[in-house]
C-alpha cells in the first residue's frame, strides 16, 4: 500500500516538473522492490547511521534498515550473523575494525560458515581497512566489500596540530596489542621527523595476562611530560579511547593538550582539539557507495575505498580554556568549537 | 594677351578674399559647436563626478566597512562566545597580516581595549600608528563609517566587547589618498575623453564643412567672378544632391541657357552678316562679334571638379589614431608572446616587433611613390588599408611570437603605403598659394591622431583586452578606407600627376652623405630625434611606466602629452623659424631642450620628481623638442638639397634624406634595449638625453664651422621642385 502511494506520488511530481532533480527519482521508482540493508555497529547507534540513512531517504531509495548492536563485545557477533543469513539483506552494513572483521571476515579468508561471505558488503570507521586484511587495496578492495575511510592524512592532522601553537615535541602513548596503534605509530614516526618536529613514543606496559595495563597510562602522560613533550597524539585507537577519560585527565593535571585523531575522545574526553572527519557526512559517503551498489548494480569490488576530502578541527573550547591555551584567530572562523561533554 | 594676365591677377585677389572669407565661417561654425559640445560635456561630468563623490567614495569605504565587520564578528565572537580575554587572543598579529595582504587598500588594522590602551596592531609603521591611535584615544567618537579623518586616514571603529568598564574596539584605516586617487584617475579619464572628442569633432565638422559647404561655394565664387568678366564657359561638377548640389545645378543649366542663347545669337549675327551685300556693313558685324568674343567666352570651358587637400584628412586621421591605438601597449603585448628560450634577450625580443614594423616603413616608403604616380592616390590608400586591415585582424588572432611579428609587418607595409598615398593627394592637390597650408593639414591630420590613439587604446585595452582593441583598430582603417572608397575617385588622380619619378642613385647618395652640413643635419638631428621617437617613446615609456606600477589608460593618457606638446609647439615654431629665419637656432633649441630634459632624469630624485614625474618631463621635453626639430629641420634640408639642385636635384635630395632619416625609427628600439640592459630603466632616459645632447652640439659645431648661407633667402615651405 505505501509502496503503492510512493510510486503514485513519484509519478506525479516527475509528470508536474520536469527537471533533472525528479528526473533522478525515477531509477529508485522504476526499481520493483524495497532493498533490505542489514546494520551491525559496535557500541549503539552514531550520527554515521543516521547521515547514511538520510542520504538514502533523499535520493528516494526504498529501502528497509536493519540495526544490529554487537554492544562492544564480539562474542555476540555468531547470533548476528545467523539472524543475516535466515534475512538474507541485499547488503550489509558494518561500523568500526572489529565489527566488520568478526561480521565479514578477512580479505583472504576461506569460506565459513561463521562470516557473512556472499552478501555485499560496506563498512565505516575502519581506520585502517588494507592493513586490517578487509580489503586488499584501497583502489581494488579484491572482495564483494568497500567502504569510507575516515581518518585525515597524518600530515594533515600534524599541520593542523601546528597551526594551532608551534608544538616541537609530540608524546603518543598507545597499545602496543592493537594492529591500527602500531600502524599509526610507524606512520608517525616516519612523518614526524620529515616535517622537523620531534616524536616520543610510549607503549603502554602490560599486565601479567599480557594484555595492557590501564593504571600505567597516568604515568605515562607524566613521563611525557617530564621528558618535554608540549602536546600528546591520540590515534585510532580503542583501548586509549576506552580509557581516554583517565588519560585526559592526567594531560590536564599536566597541563599537556591533547590531540585527537577520532571523534570520539573529543565527544567523551577532555581531549583538547582534533582533526576527525563528520560522522553525518562521513554516513552520506557511504550511502552513496550503497546507492551504486544496490540502485546502479555496481559490485563492490569495482568500488574504490572512498574518502572525505573535508575534515573538521573540532576545539573543545573549554578544555583549552582551562589549559590556558587559546586558540589563535586564523582558526576562529575555521574551527568547529564545542565544549567537552565531560566535568 | 594683356587681358588674361589681368584677369589671373583679379582670380588671386578675389580666392585671397575668398579664403579669408572661409576661414571666418568654419571658423565660426567649428567654433560654436565644439563650444555647445564642450559645455554639454563640461556640465554632464561634473554632475557625474558630484554624483561619484556622493555614491562612489561611501562605497569605496564600504568595501573597508566590510573587512572592518567582518574581522570584528570574528574577534566578538572569540571574546564573547568563546570567553578569550581580549588581552589573550592568539595568532591576532598573523590574522591581521593576511587581511591586510588580502586588501591592499586597508592601512592599519589596531585593538584598543576599555581602558584606551593598544592590545594589538598592525599596519604602517609603529609609530605613525602610535600618534594616530593616540589621537584617537582622545577623540573616542569613532564609528564605524570611516569618517573620523586622523592625519589622513579615515578610521573606522568596530566594537568587538562591551563590558560596564567599557568598549574594546577594533581600528580599521584607510587612506583618504587612495579614495582620492581613484576620484582623480576618473577625471583624467573624463577630461581625456572630452579632449579627445572635441579633437576628433573638430576634425569631422572641418572635414564636412570644407567638402559640402565651403568647397563647393568657392567654386561657385570662382566661376561667378569668370561670369562677370564674360567668362560663361565652365560647368562645375558636383555629384551631391543637396542645397549645395541644386545650387550648382541651377548655376550648370544657367550657363547652359546663355550658351544656347549666344549660339542662337551667332547663328543669328552670321546669318545677317551673310545678308548683307554692303561689304563695309559686313565687316561692322564682325568686328561687332569679334569684340563681344573679346568680352564673352561661352565655349571651350572645362569641368570645374571640387577637390581639396582636406579630403585626404579624416581618412588619414583615422587611419593613424587606428594604428596608434595600439601605441601604448605594444611593448607589452609582445612580452606576452615573446618566447623565453631563445639565444637573444627578452629585451631585444619585445623591441623588435617594433623595429620590424619601421623596418618595413622604411623599405616599403621609397617604392610607394612609384606606385601611387603608376596606379593613383586611391588605389594605393585602399591596397595599404587592406594590408593593415589584415595584420590588425591578424594581431588580434595572434597565437605566437612569429605570427605576431609577420601582422605587425603587414600593418607597416599598410601603413607606409597610405602615408605614401596621402603624401602623393597633398603634394598633387596643394595650390601654389597655400603649401604651407596644405602641408599643414597633413601634419595635423598625423599629430592628431598621435595624440588621440595612445589614450582612448590604453583605455580600450585596460577594459577589452590588447586583442580586442587591435579588432577595433581593423574597423577603423576600414572605415577610412570606406571614406577614401566614397570620396575620391579612381580616374581624377593619376592624368593630374606633377611628380617626376624620383630615382635614388648611389654615387648621389655618396656625394650627398659628403656634404658636411646634409650629413651633420641627418646624422646629429634627425636620426636621433626618430631614434627618440621608436627607442623611447614607443619602447621605453610604455614598459617602464607600467612597471611604475600605471594601468593602460593611465600609460595611454602619459603617452598622449608627446602628442600634444608636439601640435602645440609646431605650428608655432615653423612660423617663428620662417619669420626669423633662424633654422639652424631652432633646432639647436628643440637639441638641447629634448637632452636636457631626458638628463633631468638623473636628478629627479634630487629634485624632489617622482619616477613618473621623470618620464613625464623627459616626453614633454621631447615632444616640444621634436617640434622645433622637424619643423626647421625641413627648411635646412631644402636648402642643404637645394647646393646639389644642379648636380643630384632638390627633390632627389629630401627624398633620399627621408629614407636614412627612418633608420633612426629602425635602430631606436634597439639603442633602448642596449641602454636599458646598462643602465636599468631610470637611467636609461637619461642615456637617451646623453646621445640627443652629444649629437646636437656636434651639430651646432659643424653648422658654425662650415659657415652656411641657410635662411638668407629660402622660405620654409619653398615648393620642392
Amino acid at each position: 500500500m505505501l509502496r503503492k502511494i510512493y510510486l503514485i506520488s513519484a509519478f506525479i511530481v516527475a509528470c508536474l516538473t520536469l527537471n533533472q532533480a525528479t528526473a533522478q527519482s525515477v531509477p529508485a521508482a522504476n526499481s520493483d522492490r524495497t532493498y533490505k540493508i542489514f546494520g551491525v555497529v559496535w557500541r549503539g547507534e552514531t550520527e554515521v547511521e543516521a547521515g547514511f540513512q538520510e542520504y538514502l531517504n533523499q535520493r528516494g531509495v526504498p529501502y528497509q534498515m536493519t540495526i544490529r548492536n554487537l554492544n562492544l563485545d564480539r562474542g555476540n557477533a555468531p547470533g548476528i550473523i545467523e539472524e543475516i543469513k535466515q534475512a538474507k539483506p541485499d547488503l550489509v552494513y558494518t561500523w568500526g575494525t572489529g565489527t566488520t572483521r568478526s561480521i565479514l571476515g578477512k580479505v583472504n579468508e576461506p569460506e565459513s560458515d561463521h562470516l557473512v561471505r556472499d552478501i555485499p558488503g560496506i563498512f565505516v570507521l575502519v581506520a585502517y581497512p588494507v592493513s586490517a586484511e578487509i580489503v586488499s587495496s584501497f583502489e581494488y578492495p579484491g572482495r564483494n566489500v568497500t567502504g569510507v575511510a575516515f581518518l585525515a592524512s597524518i600530515k594533515a592532522q600534524i599541520n593542523s596540530m601546528l597551526a594551532y601553537r608551534p608544538f616541537k615535541k609530540i608524546a603518543v602513548i598507545y597499545d602496543e596489542r592493537s594492529s591500527n596503534s602500531r600502524i599509526n605509530v610507524s606512520q608517525l614516526e616516519e612523518i614526524v621527523p620529515q616535517m622537523g618536529l620531534e616524536l616520543l613514543v610510549f607503549p603502554i606496559p602490560k599486565k601479567e595476562d599480557g594484555t595492557s595495563d590501564p593504571e600505567a597510562v597516568p604515568e605515562l602522560v607524566q613521563k611525557a611530560k617530564d621528558s618535554g613533550a608540549d602536546v600528546l597524539y591520540m590515534g585510532p585507537d580503542s583501548f586509549i579511547t576506552r580509557h581516554g577519560e583517565a588519560y585526559t585527565a592526567a594531560a590536564m593535571k599536566a597541563g599537556l593538550p591533547t590531540f585527537a585523531s577520532t571523534q570520539s575522545p573529543l565527544r567523551n574526553t577532555r581531549a583538547m582539539f582534533g582533526l576527525v572527519s563528520d560522522y553525518h557526512t562521513l554516513g552520506k559517503l557511504a550511502a552513496v557507495q550503497a546507492e551504486r551498489i544496490l540502485v546502479d548494480g555496481e559490485k563492490p569490488e569495482d568500488l574504490p575505498v572512498a574518502r572525505l576530502s573535508r575534515f573538521k578541527l573540532w576545539i573543545n573550547i573549554d578544555v583549552a580554556s582551562d589549559l590556558g591555551l587559546y586558540p589563535p584567530m586564523n582558526l576562529i572562523s575555521i574551527a568547529d568549537f564545542k565544549q567537552s561533554q565531560v566535568n | 594677351m594683356n587681358f588674361k594676365a589681368v584677369r589671373q591677377e583679379r582670380e588671386n585677389s578675389d580666392i585671397k578674399e575668398f579664403l579669408t572669407n572661409q576661414k571666418g565661417l568654419l571658423t565660426r561654425m567649428v567654433l560654436l559647436s565644439v563650444v555647445v559640445l564642450l559645455i554639454g560635456q563640461l556640465a554632464v561630468s561634473w554632475f557625474a563626478l558630484l554624483g561619484f563623490e556622493k555614491e562612489l567614495s561611501p562605497q569605496l569605504s564600504q568595501k573597508a566597512q566590510a573587512v572592518g565587520n567582518a574581522i570584528s564578528s570574528e574577534l566578538a565572537f572569540a571574546v564573547g562566545e568563546l570567553n578569550i580575554p581580549p588581552d589573550q587572543l592568539v595568532g591576532v598579529e598573523e590574522y591581521f597580516d593576511n587581511y591586510l595582504q588580502s586588501n591592499k587598500d586597508i592601512e592599519y588594522l589596531a585593538i584598543i581595549d576599555s581602558s584606551g590602551k593598544t592590545l594589538f596592531v598592525r599596519g604602517i609603521d609603529p609609530q605613525s600608528i602610535n600618534t594616530i591611535l593616540t589621537e584617537l584615544k582622545s577623540n573616542r567618537t569613532g564609528n564605524s563609517n570611516f569618517e573620523t579623518d586622523v592625519q589622513g586616514y579615515l578610521d573606522g571603529a568596530f566594537s568587538i566587547d562591551e563590558t560596564l568598564a567599557g568598549t574594546t574596539e577594533l581600528h580599521v584605516g584607510v587612506t583618504s589618498e587612495h579614495i582620492r586617487n581613484q576620484f582623480f584617475e576618473m577625471i583624467f579619464e573624463i577630461l581625456t575623453v572630452i579632449a579627445i572628442s572635441w579633437l576628433v569633432t573638430f576634425e569631422f565638422l572641418a572635414f564636412y564643412m570644407r567638402r559640402s559647404i565651403s568647397r563647393p561655394i568657392h567654386h561657385i565664387r570662382t566661376v561667378l567672378a569668370e561670369g562677370s568678366r564674360g567668362v560663361f564657359a565652365n560647368r562645375l561638377v558636383e555629384r551631391s544632391k543637396d542645397e549645395i548640389g541644386q545650387l550648382i545645378t541651377s548655376f550648370n543649366n544657367l550657363v547652359q541657357d546663355l550658351q544656347i542663347k549666344y549660339n542662337d545669337f551667332v547663328f543669328e549675327v552670321v546669318e545677317l552678316k551673310h545678308a548683307q551685300i554692303d561689304d563695309s556693313i559686313g565687316r561692322k558685324i564682325a568686328r561687332v562679334r569679334e569684340k563681344f568674343d573679346e568680352k564673352f567666352i561661352l565655349s571651350g570651358g572645362r569641368d570645374v571638379h571640387s577637390r581639396h587637400v582636406v579630403q585626404i584628412r579624416v581618412p588619414l586621421f583615422l587611419f593613424i589614431f587606428s594604428e596608434e591605438l595600439s601605441r601604448s601597449f605594444i611593448p607589452l603585448f609582445v612580452s606576452k608572446y615573446a618566447p623565453t628560450d631563445m639565444i637573444l634577450s627578452h629585451d631585444i625580443l619585445i623591441g623588435l616587433p617594433i623595429t620590424l614594423f619601421m623596418l618595413a616603413v622604411m623599405i616599403v616608403t621609397p617604392f610607394g611613390g612609384g606606385l601611387v604616380d603608376r596606379f593613383g592616390v586611391r588605389r594605393i590608400f585602399l591596397l595599404g588599408v587592406l594590408f593593415a586591415v589584415i595584420g590588425f585582424i591578424g594581431n588580434f588572432l595572434t597565437q605566437t611570437y612569429y605570427d605576431l611579428i609577420l601582422f605587425r609587418i603587414l600593418t607597416g607595409v599598410g601603413y607606409s603605403l597610405i602615408f605614401v598615398a596621402s603624401e602623393g593627394w597633398v603634394v598633387q592637390n596643394a595650390e601654389e598659394h597655400n603649401r604651407t597650408a596644405s602641408t599643414g593639414i597633413f601634419v595635423t591630420a598625423v599629430f592628431v591622431g598621435i595624440v588621440c590613439g595612445p589614450p582612448i587604446g590604453g583605455m580600450l585595452a585596460n577594459r577589452i583586452g590588447f586583442e580586442a582593441t587591435f579588432l577595433i583598430s581593423a574597423c577603423l582603417a576600414v572605415i577610412s578606407g570606406l571614406i577614401v572608397y566614397q570620396v575620391f575617385r579612381t580616374d581624377d588622380d593619376i592624368h593630374r600627376l606633377r611628380r617626376k619619378r624620383i630615382v635614388l642613385r648611389k654615387e648621389d647618395m655618396i656625394t650627398l652623405l659628403k656634404d658636411p652640413r646634409f650629413f651633420s643635419v641627418l646624422f646629429f638631428t634627425a636620426i636621433p630625434a626618430k631614434m627618440a621617437l621608436a627607442g623611447f617613446i614607443a619602447y621605453l615609456v610604455p614598459l617602464y611606466l607600467t612597471e611604475l606600477g600605471h594601468n593602460e589608460s593611465s600609460v595611454g593618457r602619459l603617452m598622449m602629452l608627446y602628442g600634444l606638446a608636439t601640435l602645440s609647439c609646431i605650428f608655432i615654431s615653423a612660423r617663428f623659424a620662417d619669420l626669423t629665419r633662424k633654422y639652424v637656432q631652432v633646432v639647436f633649441v628643440g637639441g638641447l631642450l629634448a637632452g636636457i630634459g631626458c638628463i633631468a632624469s638623473l636628478f629627479s630624485h634630487k629634485i624632489g620628481i617622482s619616477d613618473t614625474g621623470a618620464v613625464v618631463l623627459a616626453i614633454l621635453a621631447l615632444g616640444f623638442g621634436h617640434a622645433m626639430i622637424m619643423t626647421s629641420q625641413n627648411a635646412m634640408i631644402l636648402m642643404v638639397a637645394g647646393n646639389h639642385a644642379d648636380t643630384i636635384g632638390r627633390a632627389t635630395a629630401v627624398s633620399a634624406y627621408r629614407v636614412f632619416e627612418r633608420t633612426g625609427m629602425v635602430i631606436g628600439p634597439l639603442v633602448a634595449v642596449a641602454l636599458i640592459a646598462q643602465f636599468g630603466y631610470h637611467d636609461a632616459i637619461a642615456g637617451f638625453g646623453v646621445i640627443i645632447l652629444t649629437l646636437i652640439l656636434l651639430f651646432m659645431l659643424i653648422m658654425t664651422i662650415s659657415k652656411s648661407e641657410i635662411g638668407e633667402n629660402q622660405s620654409l615651405y619653398t615648393p620642392e621642385r
